[in-house]
């Protein structure tokens, strides 16, 4: 037991880097403490989403949707701090770790970190970058980077790509970055970093069967049912006020 | 009255007894601090002239002059009560105003002008205003005190009017009610609000009016269109037109028994009040911001990694209703589905959408995915096209063009009769031709 607090506390310890000064303000959001604090949520990733949206937390989430993570959960605390709400989320569902780490809560499920058929651990191609676009544009493009490794098209010859994208009511500023030689993982990091969007989840699907490539297939906090092999991998990425806990995960819309 | 001048009176009252008719008695009671620094002159009047509430007393506001309202309700129940004030013809109305039991409200005549807040009917106490009428009436049967008290501080003297603590006559109606607004739109699923204010008359035909709102019975024509709850909470449910009523019950008519005591001789409603609600259903998307100009996009990538070049195209859609008005609702979900058409010049092989996936053949979702209208029903849109067709002997060119036909998703309102024809060109993008 006091091994596992040991550890639990170690995990809450920011570690350095060029994002050490939003560490710090993460840190302070993550220390306040609240006299009483009551959740209820549809799971593990709805349980972090509220709590994150509540005190305004970046947040990056992999976990697999299963029986036992889209389990309600209800809790009351006392007199706790934000980070120790979140640590008892988390311990909740065994095999989970929470780190503070880039300026951000990174919830995770331990074998998903070095596991090959996790797309997170690929290396974003060099020839990415983002030059002068929203991050929830810049996302759309890392996503369809992503897609066209883990599901190829064979497109024929000078295939080109068009699209729309609406950053719905979130005001986003251009961003320029350079994600050359990062992963998936470290990508979405630096987006949460630089974008207004905050929030990244990858939900995996509890399912043996791989992508015909050999990953893990994904699906949306949004859709009730796993994106076709063609689709893969999916990903949401938001901003705090973007994540309605009333029509997420899988529920249709009420966010009025 | 007289008193030896060495003790003071720590309070004093003075009591008026007659044997005359109702309201056949003015008494003036002054009242003078022994150094004759202040003076309170008092003018009384009882009930019996006619109506339960004051007479139009006179204010007035200047450097040295206050005039402040007290209200007293001296009963154990609540009191309602009609307030007016006129100013340079206009009337000014006081429709919230509920004393509790034994409750003293001091309304400062000045502070009221100067918040400049208007009333149900939108009128203003003219800011410049410095003299007018304060008037009320109580509108439950309990006994409720009003003094306005003009108080001048540089002569030292103060003048209040009050009168009206008696039961009887209480002679005013409840002559109709009134809604507002008269007619309101909401989304499906969106709440607004009426209001509804009683019309009331007292014997001299001057009007106070008092909002009965939260004791109104409400009622709405079409509850598959729109519901309303206590408080004149109306939700929409779905698309069309409902009438939204409110009816409330008081006394139509007061009178005076042989004990002299009011009793209500009719009670019931004027008739309820009506308004109508237009529930919006998403139906259409208007351009309401952004222009053809483009943002150019010289050495884009497609996701494949092929070089290519192309534009942006960048503006604003309005969300419409079922009769092209705009719905100023936040928090709509959006998505869209792109599908191509024949002509595909550019050799565009794939769409990134707002949600992802694919329909089909199609690509994109209806969602809903986490993409929101903002507080004014209003969500932005890019359209971008990176294709490697527009290289042309290593720069670019604006030859070409491919069609696609894009079909948005609003709030679970797939808008399949407002479908958009997208033209993606190497210099530009157009929406419908434009």
């Amino acid at each position: 037991m006091r091994a596992l607090l040991f550890l639990a506390l170690f995990s809450l310890i920011p570690a350095g880097g060029p994002a050490q000064w939003q560490n710090k303000e993460l840190q302070a959001k993550l220390d306040a403490r609240m006299s009483q604090y009551s959740l209820s949520a549809n799971g593990l990733a709805d349980a972090i989403l509220r709590v994150a949206k509540q005190f305004e937390l970046p947040v990056g989430i992999e976990w697999v949707k299963d029986k036992e993570t889209a389990q309600g959960l209800s809790l009351t605390w006392k007199d706790h701090s934000v980070a120790a709400m979140l640590r008892s989320v988390v311990q909740k569902f065994p095999g989970y770790e929470l780190r503070v780490e880039q300026g951000e809560v990174h919830v995770f499920r331990r074998d998903l970190l070095d596991d090959g058929r996790n797309f997170l651990n690929l290396k974003v191609p060099d020839f990415f970058e983002v030059h002068q676009e929203g991050g929830g544009r810049a996302n759309q493009q890392l996503e369809a980077v992503a897609q066209n490794i883990v599901s190829p098209r064979n497109l024929p010859p000078g295939a080109g790509e068009g699209g729309s994208y609406t950053s719905g009511n979130v005001p986003e500023k251009p961003l320029s970055l350079t994600l050359r030689g990062l992963t998936f993982r470290e990508a979405l990091n630096k987006l949460v970093e630089t974008s207004e969007r905050k929030i990244w989840v990858v939900t995996f699907s509890d399912t043996p069967v791989l992508t015909p490539t050999g990953f893990r297939r994904t699906e949306t906090l949004w859709h009730p049912t796993p994106f076709p092999d063609r689709d893969q991998p999916v990903w949401d990425f938001l901003a705090w006020q973007e994540y309605m806990p009333q029509s997420a995960p899988g529920a249709p819309p009420s966010p009025r | 009255m007289h008193r030896h001048p060495l003790v003071p009176f720590p309070f004093c009252s003075v009591r008026i007894q007659y044997s005359g008719a109702p309201g056949s008695l003015q008494a003036q009671v002054s009242s003078i601090e022994s150094r004759g620094n202040l003076v309170v002159d008092s003018h009384v009047q009882n009930e019996g002239n006619g109506w339960a509430g004051s007479g139009a007393n006179p204010w007035h506001l200047d450097d040295d002059t206050e005039s402040i309202l007290f209200l007293t309700n001296e009963s154990d129940k609540t009191a309602g009560i009609g307030l007016s004030v006129t100013a340079n013809n206009v009337y000014y109305y006081l429709t919230d105003l509920r004393l509790n039991p034994h409750e003293t409200r001091v309304i400062d005549l000045r502070k009221l002008r100067d918040a400049q807040i208007a009333d149900f009917k939108k009128n203003l106490i003219p800011a410049n205003a410095t003299d007018g009428s304060v008037e009320w009436i109580r509108l439950d049967n309990v006994a409720v005190m009003g003094r306005l008290m003009v108080i001048n501080r540089r002569q030292g003297m103060a003048s209040n009017y009050d009168c009206c603590t008696c039961p009887c006559s209480l002679d005013y109606s409840l002559e109709a009610l009134v809604m507002s607004p008269a007619s309101a739109s909401v989304a499906v699923n969106g709440q607004t609000s009426f209001n509804v204010t009683a019309t009331t008359e007292n014997c001299n035909g001057s009007f106070k009016f008092f909002n009965v709102t939260s004791s109104a019975i409400w009622s709405s024509s079409d509850t598959s269109v729109a519901t309303v709850g206590s408080g004149g909470i109306v939700t929409g449910q779905g698309g069309g037109t409902a009438t939204i009523s409110a009816d409330f019950y008081g006394c139509l008519d007061w009178e005076t028994n042989i004990d002299n005591e009011c009793e209500c001789e009719l009670d019931g409603s004027p008739g309820p009040a009506s308004g109508q609600v237009n529930v919006q259903t998403p139906t259409s998307l208007s351009i309401v911001a952004g222009t053809s100009s483009t943002t150019s996009e010289a050495k884009c990538t497609t996701s494949g990694g092929l070089s290519g070049c192309g534009v942006t195209r960048t503006f604003t859609y309005q969300v419409n209703d079922q009769n092209g008005q705009p719905i100023n609702a936040a928090n709509m979900a959006v998505g869209d589905v792109i599908c191509n058409t024949s002509t595909n010049q550019l050799n565009l092989q794939s769409y990134k959408t707002t949600c992802g996936g694919m329909t089909g053949s199609c690509w994109g979702t209806s969602g809903p995915c986490g993409k929101f209208t903002d507080a004014n029903g209003r969500f932005p849109e890019s359209l971008p096209v990176c294709a490697p067709a527009c290289i042309s002997s290593g720069t670019c060119c604006t030859a070409g063009k491919t069609i696609a036909n894009q079909t948005w998703t609003v709030d679970g309102y797939t808008l399949s009769t407002d479908v958009k024809s997208i033209t993606y060109q190497c210099n530009g993008v157009l929406v419908n031709g434009k």
